[in-house]
Order: C-alpha cells, then sequence, then structure tokens
C-alpha cells in the first residue's frame, strides 16, 4: 500500500511539474466536403532538427489531443488523401484547434510516423487498417463489395467454405472473432448462409482488424477482434448512392439536418426478391392454378434479405458529441400451399425468419483537453423465429372435419450493455485509455412449440406439446481495462495493459485477468521489430457443426461444466516501412488455447440445444505460424501480396475424441496466399484483381471398413469404420477474381459507375461441401464388385459473371 | 426442421457443379472382423466371421471359430453358409438380409448362465481374433402391469389403442449396471404356417431415464424435430442405485391377435456404449461428426455381445 501511494505520488508530481512547462492542443479533424471525422489522421510537431519531435493521432471519433511545450509551435496535419495543414502559432494555454482537411487528387500517402491503432506505426503486432476505398472498389461475389472477404485477404484469416465469410484467425474458431459496429458486438454477420455479410459498406468508414497482441480495451473472444466503425453522416450537404446488381438493390443517404450540427445517415439493402414480394404473393393468390376439375391452388415461396442501418450525430458542442445508431437486418424464408375443392380445404406453411436488431446511443465528452470520454449504452439482439403449420378441413353437413396443426420455434441471444471509455493524454509520451463496461445477456435456448386441434362430430381435442428448454440462460459480464501506449526515447514504445473480465452464470462466478504487453523498437531507415504477449478469454460459444452459417447456429454461454475458454498468444516480428508507398511485415506467432470445444462422435446440435454440454469436448489448440505482408498504399498501382505458413492442431487428453492424440484442426491449411491489386487508369478506369491460393484443409474420412449388428433386427451390415479425425488433406483451391469499373462524372456533382466483375475466372471447381461414401465398383480385372470409398465434391461458385450500377449524387 | 433442411440443401445441391474423386486408402492389410449379438434365453448363438481389407467385407472360408466357457473345453463353432442370413427367430420380414452376403455364419450351440466368463476366438490361415465376454445376471423384474387407452400419437393417423406399461425393475446389486429393452409382438403367419416373432416399436416418450419425459422421443407428432433417439431403450441404473424404479413405456396394439413380450436385458458397459454409437450412427447426417464404432475384438474388428434377458409376457 505505502509503494502504491509513493507511485502515485510521484506521478502526480511529474505531471504537474510537465504541466507547468506544457500546454495542450486538441481538437476534431474533420472531411472539408462532408464533415466526417477522419479516424487516425496525424499531428505531428517537428523538432529543431528537421525530425519529428511528437506526434498525436486522431481516435476513432477523430479527436486528437498532443501536450507539447508551450512556445513558438509548428504543427503538421496529416491524412492519407488529404492535403496537409500547417498551423503556427504561439502555444501558452491548453487550445482548442480543430482542423478541416480537404481531400486531394494527389494519390501519394503521407507517411505519418506516430503512434497508430494498427500497422506498421503500431505498436500492436497483427492489427491492420483494412483499407476502406479497396474493400469497395474490389467487388467479389455477384459484384457485391463485402468487408468480411477483404479481411479473408489478410494473412493469417482463412475463410472457411470457398466463398462463404466465415473468418477463422490465427488457428481459432469462427466463433472466436469479436465483430463489433460502432462499438456493439454483431452475433450473425452472415445473410444467405454465409454467401454476403451483414455490413454495408457504403456505410463504413474504417475496418480494422486485430489478430496479436490485442489492446487492453477488447475482450469476450480468443482469437480477433473487427472494429468496424461507420459513417456519422455528411454535415455539410446531402450526398447518398443508389445500387443495383446481380443479386441486391442499394441505397444510401446522408446529410445534414442542421448544417455543422446535426446530421443523419441511412443505409438500406436488400435482394430483388424483397421488392418482387408483394407481386409473388399476389401471383401466388391468383388463380392461375385453378385446374379443370375445380381445384383451386394458392401458392407462395420466396426468400430475401434486407439490412437496414441508420446514425444520427448531434454536435451539441466542441466539448460533447451524440450519436443515435440503429442496425436492423433480417433474412426471411416463407412458403405456403393451400388447396379447394368443393367442400375440402388443405392448407400448409411455414416461414422462417433471423436476424439481428441493434440500437446504441453514445455521448463523446472532452475533459479539460485531455481527458476524451465515451459513454455507450446499447441493445443488441439475434433472434430465430420459425413456424409451420397445417389445416385440412372438411364441410360436410354430416361429418364435419377440422384438423389444425402448428408448431413454433424460437431462439436467440440479447444483450444490454454499458460501457465507458477514457482517452488520458497527460504527456505526448503516453497515451492512456481505460474504462470499464457491464453487460446483461439474456441466452434464450432452443424452445419450440406445437398445438394440435381436431374436430369432429365426437367434438374438439386439443393438445399442446413444450419441447426443449422453456427458461432462459442469463448472464452478467462486467469488464474494465487499463493500457497505457508510452514512448521511452525515440526508439522505444511500449504498451502494457489489463483487461479484467468477471462473468455470472449458472450461479457461478469466472474471474480473469487478462495481462496484454507489446513493444516496438524502431531502428533507423523504417526498421522496427516489435513483440507481444496477448491473454484473451471468451464466456459464449456458438453451436455449430457446419462450414456454412446456418440460422439455427446458436450462441449458448458457459455453464458450470463448460469453463470459458481462454487463448495465449505470443508474437513477434519484424517491419519495414523505409520505402515511400511500401510497407513490410514478417511476423510469427504462437497461440495455445484452453477449454476451446469440440463435438463428439456423432454430435450434431442442429435444432437442439438440449443437453449440448454432453455433446461436446473440452480440449486444447495449438496454433503456429509465420505471415509475410507486402502492401503497396500508393501510386496508381496498389494492394497486397500476403503469405501464411500455418499450422493448428487439437486435443483432448481425455480420449473422447481421436483417441486422446492430437490432430489436425478442420482449417489447418498449411500455405495460404493472398494477392489483391488494383490500377486507376485515369478518373474513368480503375480495375482490381484478387487472386487466392491456399492448401486444403482437413476431413474425417473412413479408414476402411466394419461390421455392425444390432440386438433387435441381428442383421449384419457393413458400417464406414473411423478411427482418427480429420485424417484427410483436402485438395488446394485458388480462384482468381477480376472487376472493372467505370466511373462517369454527371451533372450536378453526380456520378454513375459500372462495374464489371467476373469471380473465379479460370473456372476452377473448389468444393464448397465434400463427403464421402462407400460405393460397390465392379472391378473389371477381377470380375468383382469392390468397396471403394468416394469423394463426392460440390462446387457452388463456378464462373460467375456480375454487373452492377451505381448512382451516387 | 431436418425435412426443411434436406429440402434447401437438395436445392442447393441441383444448382450445383458435383465432381467426384476416387480416394485409394492407405493399404493397411486385411483384419478379420467378427460380430454377434447373443443373449442368454437363445438356444443358440449365431456369430458372423469376415475379412476387412482395402476393398471391403468379404467372407472367411477357411475360418475356424471356438468358444470356451470358464476355460473349459471348447466348444466349435459349426459353419452354416457363406453369405446367409440367419437370424434366431425368422427373417421373413423387416431389414432383409444385410450384409449377410459378405460373411460367413458359424453358430455355437451352448447355453450361458449369470458369471460365465467366455472366450470366442476365429482363426484361418493368416489371421485371428477373439473377444473375451462375461454374461451378466439377469435382471430382477418386481412387477409388471398395463393398463389400455385410447391416443392420438400421430398426425394422420386415427386414434390407436394403446397399451400402457409400468415396469418396476430392482437395480442389481452394487457396480454400476446398464440395461435395455426391447419388446416383441409374437403372431401366427398364415400363409408361411409359422409363428413369427418381431421387434416391435416401444414408446418411451413419457419415460424420463430412457430420454423420454412428455417431450417427443418417439414417432409423435414432431418426428424427427425433436426428441432424444434411444433406439434400443438404453439406460443406466444412475437414478435407481441399488433400489427399485418403475418405468413407463408404452405400444401400440395393431393386432389384437398377437401376443407382446417385454424383454429386459442387462447389458455390459461395452455393450452399452457400442448401441449408444449405433443409436448415433442411426441418427447422424450430413451434419454430423463421423462415429467410430467401438470394438471389443482382439486382433480384429466388429463387436460381440451376450446380454442377460428377463421376458415379461404383457399379452
Amino acid at each position: 500500500m505505502k509503494k502504491l501511494l509513493l507511485f502515485v505520488g510521484i506521478l502526480i508530481s511529474v505531471t504537474t511539474y510537465a504541466q507547468k512547462n506544457t500546454a495542450t492542443v486538441s481538437g476534431y479533424i474533420t472531411d472539408s466536403a462532408s464533415g466526417e471525422t477522419l479516424i487516425g489522421a496525424g499531428v505531428i510537431l517537428e523538432g529543431r532538427d528537421g525530425k519529428i519531435a511528437t506526434g498525436a493521432l486522431t481516435n476513432v471519433y477523430g479527436y486528437y489531443t498532443l501536450t507539447i511545450p508551450k512556445g513558438r509551435v509548428e504543427l503538421q496535419y496529416s491524412y492519407v488523401g488529404y492535403g496537409d495543414i500547417i498551423r503556427a502559432f504561439d502555444l501558452q494555454r491548453d487550445t482548442t484547434i480543430n482542423i478541416v482537411l480537404t481531400p486531394s487528387e494527389s494519390i501519394d500517402a503521407a507517411r505519418v510516423v506516430v503512434q497508430k491503432d494498427a500497422g506498421i506505426q503500431s505498436t500492436y503486432l497483427g492489427a491492420i487498417d483494412v483499407p476502406i476505398l479497396h474493400i469497395k472498389n474490389t467487388p467479389v461475389l455477384f459484384g457485391e463489395a463485402d468487408v468480411l472477404k477483404a479481411i479473408q485477404m489478410m494473412p493469417g484469416v482463412q475463410g472457411g467454405s470457398e466463398g462463404m465469410t466465415g473468418l477463422y484467425v490465427r488457428g481459432g474458431a469462427a466463433d472466436e472473432n469479436l465483430i463489433l459496429l460502432d462499438g456493439v458486438p454483431i452475433y450473425n454477420v452472415d445473410h444467405m448462409l454465409g454467401v454476403l455479410s451483414v455490413f454495408q459498406t457504403e456505410a463504413v468508414k474504417k475496418v480494422t482488424l486485430y489478430k496479436g497482441s490485442f489492446p487492453a480495451r477488447y475482450g469476450g473472444r480468443v482469437s480477433s477482434i473487427v472494429d468496424i466503425r461507420t459513417n456519422d453522416g455528411n454535415m455539410k450537404e446531402t450526398k447518398g448512392s443508389l445500387g443495383l446488381g446481380v443479386l441486391t438493390d442499394k441505397f444510401h443517404i446522408e446529410g445534414p439536418i442542421l448544417r455543422d450540427r446535426l446530421s443523419y445517415s441511412i443505409s438500406a439493402r436488400g435482394l430483388h426478391s424483397l421488392l418482387y414480394d408483394p407481386l409473388i404473393r399476389l401471383a401466388g393468390k391468383a388463380k392461375l392454378l385453378q385446374t379443370d376439375d375445380g381445384v383451386e391452388s394458392n401458392a407462395y415461396a420466396n426468400y430475401y434479405f434486407y439490412d437496414l442501418s441508420g446514425k444520427l450525430c448531434w454536435r451539441l458542442s466542441d466539448s460533447d458529441r451524440f450519436f443515435l445508431s440503429t442496425y436492423n437486418g433480417r433474412d426471411q424464408l416463407g412458403a405456403k400451399f393451400s388447396e379447394r375443392e368443393d367442400i375440402n380445404f388443405m392448407r400448409t406453411d411455414m416461414g422462417m425468419g433471423w436476424g439481428n436488431n441493434v440500437v446504441s446511443l453514445r455521448w463523446n465528452h472532452i475533459f479539460g483537453q485531455r481527458l476524451f470520454a465515451n459513454t455507450t449504452l446499447s441493445y443488441n439482439s439475434y433472434r430465430m423465429l420459425m413456424d409451420m403449420g397445417a389445416r385440412e378441413k372438411i364441410k360436410d353437413p354430416t361429418d364435419p372435419y377440422d384438423f389444425r396443426f402448428r408448431f413454433d420455434y424460437n431462439s436467440g441471444i440479447r444483450d444490454w450493455s454499458g460501457t465507458i471509455d477514457f482517452d488520458f493524454t497527460p504527456d505526448p509520451r503516453h497515451l492512456i485509455k481505460f474504462g470499464t463496461g457491464y453487460t446483461y445477456h439474456t441466452f434464450m435456448p432452443r424452445t419450440s412449440t406445437a398445438i394440435v386441434q381436431e374436430s369432429t362430430t365426437d367434438g374438439t381435442s386439443k393438445d399442446k406439446y413444450k419441447f426443449g428448454e422453456e427458461k432462459n440462460y442469463y448472464g452478467n459480464e462486467l469488464t474494465a481495462y487499463f493500457e497505457d501506449d508510452m514512448s521511452l526515447g525515440d526508439r522505444l514504445t511500449f504498451n502494457p495493459g489489463l483487461h479484467i473480465s468477471w462473468f455470472n452464470t449458472d450461479r457461478r462466478n469466472y474471474f480473469n485477468l487478462q495481462p496484454r504487453v507489446s513493444a516496438k523498437y524502431s531502428f533507423d531507415a523504417g526498421v522496427a521489430l516489435k513483440a507481444g504477449y496477448a491473454r484473451m478469454a471468451q464466456y459464449v460459444h456458438l453451436l455449430s457443426s457446419t462450414q456454412i452459417s446456418l440460422p439455427m447456429d446458436l450462441w449458448v454461454p458457459i455453464t458450470r461444466h463448460i469453463k470459458p475458454v481462454t487463448s495465449d498468444q505470443y508474437s513477434a516480428g519484424i517491419y519495414y516501412d523505409g520505402m515511400k508507398g511500401w510497407e513490410f511485415s514478417v511476423e510469427a506467432y504462437y497461440k495455445r488455447m484452453h477449454n476451446i470445444l469440440e463435438y463428439k462422435d456423432g454430435a450434431s446440435v442442429l435444432v437442439s440445444t438440449t443437453g449440448w454440454e454432453d455433446k461436446v469436448e473440452m480440449g486444447e489448440g495449438f496454433a503456429r505460424g509465420l505471415e509475410f505482408f507486402i502492401q503497396k498504399t500508393s501510386g496508381k498501382l496498389n494492394g497486397w501480396l500476403s503469405y501464411t505458413l500455418a499450422k493448428s492442431e487439437r486435443l483432448f487428453p481425455d480420449g473422447e475424441i481421436n483417441l486422446g492424440e492430437r490432430f489436425p484442426y478442420k482449417y489447418d491449411r498449411r500455405h495460404s496466399l493472398n494477392l489483391s491489386l488494383s490500377y486507376t487508369f485515369n478518373p474513368t478506369w480503375d480495375i482490381s484483381a484478387s487472386w487466392v491460393f491456399a492448401t486444403g484443409g482437413t476431413t474425417t474420412i473412413p479408414e476402411g471398413q466394419t461390421v455392425v449388428m444390432d440386438p433387435q433386427e441381428r442383421v449384419p451390415y457393413t458400417e464406414q469404420q473411423y478411427r482418427y479425425r480429420n485424417n484427410y488433406r483436402l485438395p488446394s483451391s485458388h480462384h482468381l477474381n477480376l472487376a472493372a469499373n467505370h466511373h462517369k462524372k454527371l451533372r450536378k456533382g453526380a456520378e454513375s459507375v459500372w462495374t464489371f466483375g467476373v469471380y473465379n475466372v479460370y473456372n476452377q471447381m473448389n468444393p464448397n461441401l465434400v463427403y464421402v461414401t462407400y460405393v460397390d465398383k465392379y472391378n473389371s480385372s477381377s470380375g468383382e464388385y469392390e468397396s471403394q470409398l468416394m469423394m463426392e465434391k460440390v462446387t457452388m461458385l463456378p464462373i460467375l459473371p456480375s454487373l452492377s450500377y451505381t448512382y451516387n449524387f | 426442421m431436418r425435412k426443411y433442411l434436406t429440402v434447401i440443401f437438395a436445392a442447393l445441391l441441383y444448382f450445383s457443379c458435383t465432381s467426384t474423386e476416387y480416394i485409394t486408402l492407405e493399404d493397411r492389410g486385411e483384419k478379420m472382423v467378427l460380430t454377434g449379438q447373443w443373449a442368454d434365453t437363445d438356444t443358440t448363438h449365431l456369430l458372423y466371421v469376415g475379412v476387412v481389407d482395402r476393398k471391403g467385407v468379404h467372407p472367411l472360408d477357411d475360418a475356424t471359430v471356438s468358444l470356451t466357457i470358464n476355460n473349459g473345453t471348447p466348444v466349435p463353432g459349426v459353419l452354416l453358409s457363406s453369405g446367409t442370413l440367419y437370424t434366431s427367430y425368422s427373417d421373413y420380414f423387416g431389414s432383409g438380409e444385410g450384409d449377410a452376403s459378405k460373411l460367413t455364419a458359424f453358430v455355437f450351440d451352448c447355453d450361458f448362465a449369470a458369471g460365465d466368463k467366455i472366450k470366442v476366438s476365429a482363426k484361418s490361415a493368416t489371421l485371428g481374433a477373439s473377444a473375451s465376454l462375461v454374461c451378466p445376471a439377469k435382471p430382477i423384474v418386481v412387477s409388471c402391469d398395463t393398463t389400455h387407452t385410447r391416443q392420438i400419437v400421430s398426425l394422420d393417423s386415427e386414434p390407436e389403442e394403446r397399451v400402457n406399461v409400468r415396469l418396476k425393475i430392482r437395480d442389481l446389486p452394487s457396480e454400476v449396471n446398464f440395461y435395455r429393452l426391447t419388446l416383441y409382438s409374437r403372431y401366427y403367419l398364415e400363409y408361411l404356417h409359422t409363428m413369427v416373432m418381431e421387434p416391435t416399436w416401444l414408446d418411451y416418450s413419457s419415460e424420463p431415464i430412457l430420454g423420454g419425459g412428455g417431450q417427443g422421443g418417439s414417432d409423435s407428432l414432431l418426428g424427427d424435430i425433436t426428441g432424444t433417439v434411444n433406439n434400443y431403450c438404453l439406460f443406466d441404473d444412475y437414478s435407481f442405485r441399488d433400489s427399485e424404479y418403475t418405468l413407463r413405456v408404452s405400444y401400440e396394439e395393431w393386432d389384437e391377435d398377437s401376443s407382446y413380450l417385454l424383454y429386459v436385458y442387462t447389458v455390459s458397459f461395452d455393450q452399452f456404449h457400442y448401441l449408444k454409437a449405433l443409436d448415433t450412427v442411426s441418427e447422424s447426417s450430413f451434419f454430423s461428426e463421423p462415429v467410430s464404432m467401438p470394438s471389443n475384438i482382439e486382433g480384429g474388428l466388429g463387436f460381440i455381445s451376450l446380454d442377460a434377458a428377463t421376458a415379461i409376457k404383457l399379452k
């Protein structure tokens, strides 16, 4: 205690002394055309020798703070794609300077050598700012630009099934990624079984991927953090876009309600079938299916999805800003059929819908010049609802009959949460972040109800059945964190942090201390070395045993028997950005995961959470790899090349899985190579290309046959004999995508963009689904039928051209 | 639910491209496979023998089999034939021949008593395998009574005559015990002039220790949507260790002229897990993890079990 008081006393003394001779410059950096805050914009103070003495970057809310010695100062404000601004003045007290940067025609990148949250300049390892312009200009499948598919091109990230949006980061599973939309976790990130993600690129401002030494402010998942920030809305003028593609229609509009004070942003997207749904229903009701014998039939079947997001941004003052964000997305599948003939009537119907609902309220407040606070209150839910019905009615006056059946199934997860985060800059050498948060989880496992009613002349009977678990599970999660990004001299930066979490559920408490530390040493000529360690904990699991995203995939909490997943990751790397417009990095990692879940033999949790704990085993995971990354960030040609050499294994020592021996993880792909390029010919034409190569993952194939017999029929049957899991390596997969954009300026600042794309140009038949079975094949030389193991590979994504049109106004 | 998912996946597959590739498995040589499901109430016991290699399962015509009881004189197995199905009661109905044509059948003519230690051995010119079994004690049935009700159990059928069975059993003393139930209907088949006994569906949806609990578990209204599969009505004595328990099951009396026999078996730990694995295999789908079938054959593959039965005539 005495030592702690002494430390605090010294800290206060140093800080007080520093404050007497320094002053703080702070403010927001925004875009001149839209008023949008710029994240990661740099503020640099050059020293007398012309080298950068110190600097700062804007945080995710576009706010910067820089404490520097009093006196004559010259600050340079920079951001990629914008012209620099230099402010010279005599600094004698804390000052607020809000800067407006103007986009520059020059596409040379400004090299900002200050602390960053991601990238080479950052102290964090495995942190990448995914180039948002590149995402938007590089459509992938069906001509749809997609955030998660762009992340799959990063080193250390794999996509799971071909063409789907799953993320498998450094040997982790798909549910081990925390995907945040303006700070709120999104549980279901897919549409169409994983073909597209829920994120609309028109509304996205910044995407940052953390996969190594995680900042202490993040927690709850063990493999990666994807932090997606959306536009606040244009504060100056109304802008928007209309898009029409192969699959979807898109609409985006943003603009001021009160210029420079209050803005809005609205984005909407949906499958074409959403717009045609009323027509489909009408057509189904029309008597088109009436047959000559007087049978009337009505039919309806449709699938669609939509995303709807909105944001209000209110700049009350320089010290206070409020944001109200909402997202609603849904997949809907429906089918109905009815038939009427004389006195007989029959109807069956089925509907299935699943989706997210997110509402968040955020408040940014500046205390003095050095302390920035963000408070977020949010509601977040994922629900899946399914209902089926049948009716049969006979209107016979002498013997009437009426049978009704109704079944519904629902499940989901719901969170109420509040967080408060602080950025404190006592002096230029320290950027301190700390905060706390609370989340109240409600887990709604599978609940299904069936009602059967039958009416005859004998009377009416009605039975009601309930299945699954009626009670909800609840979880309380409390977190706190502290980290300090400190500069120790000109070359060494050090970021120690601690994330503390407490999770309470099922009358049990789980407490985890999660230390995080990373360090960076900068040599001359743009060379840097980094090293880091991070411990992470996870308290929820996604029950899914398939390679594609299903609406029945369910989030469940840890229980008395299922412990939290934790991971320890060590990483180190060499980085070089001494060549203007180029970045090179080599990074190595070793990750050890504890209490990971794997399904036991025969387990499938499809549509059932009953007894899910008995269907899984807890074990260990091991992942290690080497990642090479080359990125060109400026010039007409830019893009990146990434190569990953990785290995990922699992071990379940109690012997229930794979006889207690280590086995490769399902997504253990030894080599991955991703090349993504874009070239701008002129303001009218630009093209992009991406080539993806990965060696095959694993699957389980039988090692032979055996004979089984049950004690009732007592008939012997041959059956496939499995002994080892994931014992077969699938073939490599690769494909090439090309796209070309044609831009045309129209009147009043509008622009039309035609995008021509081809997915899988050379029609490589990469499998989406693989299954094996025994077939009896005739051997002509022996004249006998022999059992032969056959692998059936299903490719759903052959060569797919696309065409889309976007009107920007 | 699975039907609708099957339709969805069928549609996806219809619009997709498929390619096939034949995988040549690593040649692990030949292994003998033995399989048999015996009960102490049987008078003869069938053993199927075959050889498994990379090309599949084949009969083993040069094999000889024998068994010893309590290290006594070996009892030789009598070769029946290769490629023919033999069952203990009837082969006229149900599953057909299965893969019996790929195996060689032997029969043992002997009786077993509780506590007998049995060793089954099989040899051929190049292969050999064996299994060790212990005949369990018969389960103790304290009482069994039935009542009749009329009940809706299926979407598209008329209300059925159901027989509700209350079966009180006493757990065998000490150790952990495992049991199973099978209901047989026995009737005279006119055109074949023979009595037939075949397994009949037993509804365990109202019995918690069988995975029911009033919530599906049989071919109830929701079919394959919900419920826990327990095709062999397996249970252990966890909830009634060294005491008594009353199980509640029911069946449909579809033929007034048939008699019904409820067999209660004591099974070994290995048999319990083997049948659980069979349950899992029967319910597995594309979405399931593969199942590794347990084996108690030393030097080979397959499974031999010996269950002890107490039969109760219900009607």
